[in-house]
């Protein structure tokens, strides 16, 4: 099986037979929008449904701070989404599924190669932010990478799907 | 009124030569086409004449009725037959036929009841016509319409799934994609009336004219029959658009595209 596919099926986006649940309480029982509130899917590819991109976001104040942990200028803010390059595209699609995250609320992210298109001091900068939220118990990542260096550098557990098979390296 | 002959209609398509011509020799594919909807329209026009005629005559209401049936189904089963993608089973003939009805006769009773209102008011004369025109232009509207949203629903996929991704809801995440399908479902209406006795002189004026109507009293006749076309496009097109986004979604706010299949 794919791992876009599953991580899709655990974010309740396609049709699928998983049972899951979140601190006892179940998907099926949590309404659809909530779940992917706190079971949140980043995809490979980027997209966007406003002409600028501020307007993907709710707190500007939020994201003009955090713009530079991931080495992007303050200026995109207020740049049309069709001027970003595919890397500044990946680290703000993440920005703001970050965006809302709060200490009284753990929510998990399942993010599908989210730094597929970022050079290796950028990776970097992503994984520190994201290190960041982890530290602080405000977030948990499902993670998918095709890069073994980057595996070794960030992944705390890891697994493989091989055949169907899902197994944990340690 | 100035009657017209056979023999000078016959004349008259001599008109349709010059399209045959235009297509086969730019090779459009469309000489066989032209050649099977205009004999449709001539057949299809006569038809309708000998029943209107005998519907006149008998002011029969059950015949009257069936006579509207017929034509709503034919306007459902046209909506989906122009679809590209098709909602799959029953729902998508469902919701063309479905916003047809609803539009049509919501219009047209609230125009036999308020403003013409004949006597009786199922009267063949006055409900057929109106119908004719009503549903003529609410099939147009509905079919651009769900046109508009599957094709848009495609091609802005990955767009809907990021926002429910992030937890839109459905209705939020489709915003985009129903707002260009209501517009380019009801701008021709809107474009017509704008154009309307500056432009054009629309058909039914044209008809009432030559028919020896006094202008005034046409022009009133037609103002109201673009209101009545206008309140039926509004109310086919916003149903069809939101139950079509009602059966291609679901109750999980998932997308569900494979309920679109590729007509043949």
């Amino acid at each position: 099986m794919g791992k876009s596919l599953f991580l899709k099926g655990v974010a309740d986006l396609m049709i699928n037979r998983g049972t899951l649940s979140i601190h006892g309480e179940s998907r099926e029982t949590m309404k659809a929008t909530n779940w992917r509130r706190r079971v949140t899917y980043v995809g490979a590819k980027t997209a966007w449904w406003h002409e600028k991109v501020i307007d993907h976001f709710k707190d500007k104040e939020w994201l003009e701070a955090v713009v530079a942990e991931v080495d992007l200028s303050p200026k995109v803010i207020d740049w049309n989404v069709s001027r970003l390059s595919s890397g500044e595209a990946q680290r703000l699609a993440l920005l703001r599924a970050l965006e809302g995250t709060y200490e009284d609320e753990v929510r998990y992210f399942l993010l599908d190669e989210p730094t597929s298109a970022l050079d290796g001091g950028r990776q970097s900068m992503v994984e520190a932010l994201f290190n960041r939220f982890l530290n602080a118990n405000q977030i948990g990542i499902l993670f998918v990478s095709h890069d073994e260096r980057q595996v070794e550098r960030f992944a705390r557990r890891h697994w493989q799907i091989y055949d169907r098979h899902v197994r944990e390296i340690s | 009124m100035i009657t017209i002959s056979y023999e000078e209609l016959a004349l008259g398509s001599v008109l349709l030569l010059l399209n045959g011509v235009v297509s086969l020799w730019f090779r459009t594919g469309m000489a066989v086409t032209l050649v099977v909807s205009s004999v449709r329209m001539v057949v299809q026009l006569g038809l309708m004449a000998y029943v209107l005629r005998y519907l006149f005559l008998t002011q029969m209401p059950l015949w009257t009725l069936l006579a509207v049936v017929v034509m709503i189904s034919f306007a459902g089963y046209e909506v989906m037959a122009r679809q590209k993608h098709q909602i799959e089973g029953g729902w998508g003939y469902g919701i063309g036929m479905g916003s047809m009805l609803m539009a049509a006769s919501l219009v047209t009773t609230f125009s036999l009841f308020v403003q013409i209102k004949p006597d009786p008011w199922y009267d063949a004369r006055y409900t057929i016509p109106l119908l004719g025109m009503v549903l003529g232009n609410t099939m147009t509207g509905i079919s651009i319409g769900l046109t508009t949203l599957t094709t848009n629903l495609k091609q802005e996929r990955d767009a809907i799934e990021t926002r429910l991704a992030l937890g839109h809801n459905k209705w939020a995440a489709c915003e985009t994609v129903v707002r260009q399908a209501l517009y380019t479902g009801m701008i021709g209406i809107v474009n017509s009336m704008s154009a309307a006795g500056l432009v054009f002189i629309p058909g039914m004026m044209t008809g009432q004219l030559m028919a020896g109507a006094d202008p005034i009293e046409a022009a009133k006749y037609q103002a109201l029959v673009m209101f009545l076309i206008a309140g039926g496009t509004t109310i086919g097109t916003t149903l069809a658009v939101f139950l079509g986004v009602y059966r291609l979604t679901d109750n999980r706010h998932r997308l569900r595209l494979e309920r679109l299949i590729l007509r043949k």
